[in-house]
């Protein structure tokens, strides 16, 4: 077939299916049901810079640390992140988050900057901190959430995936120029949670 | 000819209610029960979680496992008139997925002392809480049977995934997402557990 005819067919279904269109009703429970809930959750870590910022640093510290720091902070992270939900969620009063979180930025990014390699526990201990501050922070919205399942479910897989994001930035370590690249970007990580901190961002 | 390809396009995208797919009267109530355990988060997570967990462990582990959960899911359908007197049964799920959620993110070889009475004892509150709405008797039936092969659905896909991922040797990483993916689950259901507590202690 001529691929002016084939194109013109084409342009005929697709201004038919213009003409056809009708209002789309799905997904009317929008804000109000699961599916708002787990979106508002799902969105949480994702515009929230800081915390996108540390998921992603704590990622690239791992592909820094290795094998097995690569595969077992984001198995453990999100379990202490739930704990520290746990306790926002309780009411749990935890001094300065939003200083703590801000710090996680700097301290993280300056980690990667100097491609420090801690051994596994110190930096267990260092990104569990952090995680219990993260978490704390997005349990303490959980309650107002409009489904608070549903907001747990996405913000958990929010984390999770900003992590794991993390993680494929940081495999760039194997490729030449790839540790100076992480090191610039573990840098910018810093220098944005100096931002954070003092309220530029 | 193209002329009639379009119009046959054009007639077969232009969009009108579909009423089809009711050929058995209750049939939704089969779909509706099938459902079930997904729209229900906490029953979901459980139940995946559970499925990881299987596929995770030894076939003599699995199978006997998988056959005393189903046995002890028959006896709870059977015995749904408990529910009432079972105490905050969204708790009880929510802790099997925890547990669950724990075991898969740990990745370590369980006895069979421990995974069998976890499976019956989940399998049978999973059953003594999947209780239809009072409706006739063929469409209740439809309705539990819908969820038992839900249920089943879950676990299969959740154990079958696991188990192809534990055995995929170039791509070590698989495993390693089900332990992420069992981290979730447990995330979650630490979280729900401590809403739940919220509510209940009304703090």
């Amino acid at each position: 077939m001529p691929a002016k005819r084939f194109l013109d067919l084409v342009f005929v279904l697709m201004f038919g299916l213009f003409l056809l269109a009708g209002p789309a009703l799905a997904h009317t429970e929008g804000a109000a049901g699961f599916g708002g809930g787990f979106l508002s959750g799902f969105t949480h870590p994702i515009f929230g810079w800081d915390h996108v910022v540390a998921m992603v640093a704590v990622g690239l510290w791992g592909a820094f640390l290795g094998s097995p720091a690569i595969w077992i902070l984001p198995v453990v992270f999100p379990v202490i992140m739930a704990f520290g939900g746990a306790l926002g969620v309780l009411g749990f009063p935890l001094p300065a988050v939003e200083m703590g979180i801000a710090a996680s930025s700097i301290v993280l990014g300056l980690l990667i900057a100097l491609a420090v390699r801690a051994p596994l526990w110190i930096a267990a201990i260092i990104v569990g901190a952090f995680a219990i501050l993260h978490g704390h922070a997005h349990g303490t919205e959980l309650p107002d959430a409009t489904s608070p399942i549903a907001y747990s479910l996405g913000f958990v897989i929010a984390t999770g995936l900003l992590h794991l994001s993390g993680i494929a930035l940081g495999l760039l370590i194997g490729r030449p120029g790839g540790a100076l690249a992480i090191r610039t970007g573990g840098a910018a990580i810093a220098v944005a949670g100096v931002a954070f901190l003092f309220g530029f961002v | 000819m193209w002329r009639c390809l379009a119009l046959g396009g054009f007639l077969a995208l232009v969009p009108s209610a579909a009423s089809a797919h009711s050929p058995f009267p209750g049939i939704g109530s089969f779909y509706q029960g099938l459902l079930h355990p997904l729209i229900d988060v906490g029953q979901a997570l459980a139940l995946a979680g559970f499925g990881m967990v299987l596929g995770q462990n030894a076939a003599r582990i699995r199978g006997p496992a998988w056959i005393g959960f189903s046995l002890a899911m028959i006896i709870g359908l059977s015995a749904a008139w408990l529910q009432p007197m079972l105490y905050a049964p969204e708790w009880w799920i929510i802790v099997f997925a925890l547990i669950a959620g724990a075991a898969v993110a740990a990745a370590q070889p369980l006895p069979a002392s421990a995974v069998w009475p976890f499976g019956a004892a989940m399998g049978l509150v999973v059953g003594i809480i999947t209780m239809p709405a009072p409706a006739a008797l063929p469409v209740m039936l439809l309705f539990i049977l819908g969820s038992f092969i839900g249920v089943q659905l879950i676990m299969f896909y959740a154990l079958s995934a696991a188990r192809w991922a534990g055995r995929q040797a170039d791509h070590r990483w698989l495993p390693i997402g089900v332990r992420i993916l069992g981290s979730w689950v447990l995330a979650v259901s630490a979280l729900m557990l401590a809403l739940a507590w919220r509510v209940e202690t009304g703090s």
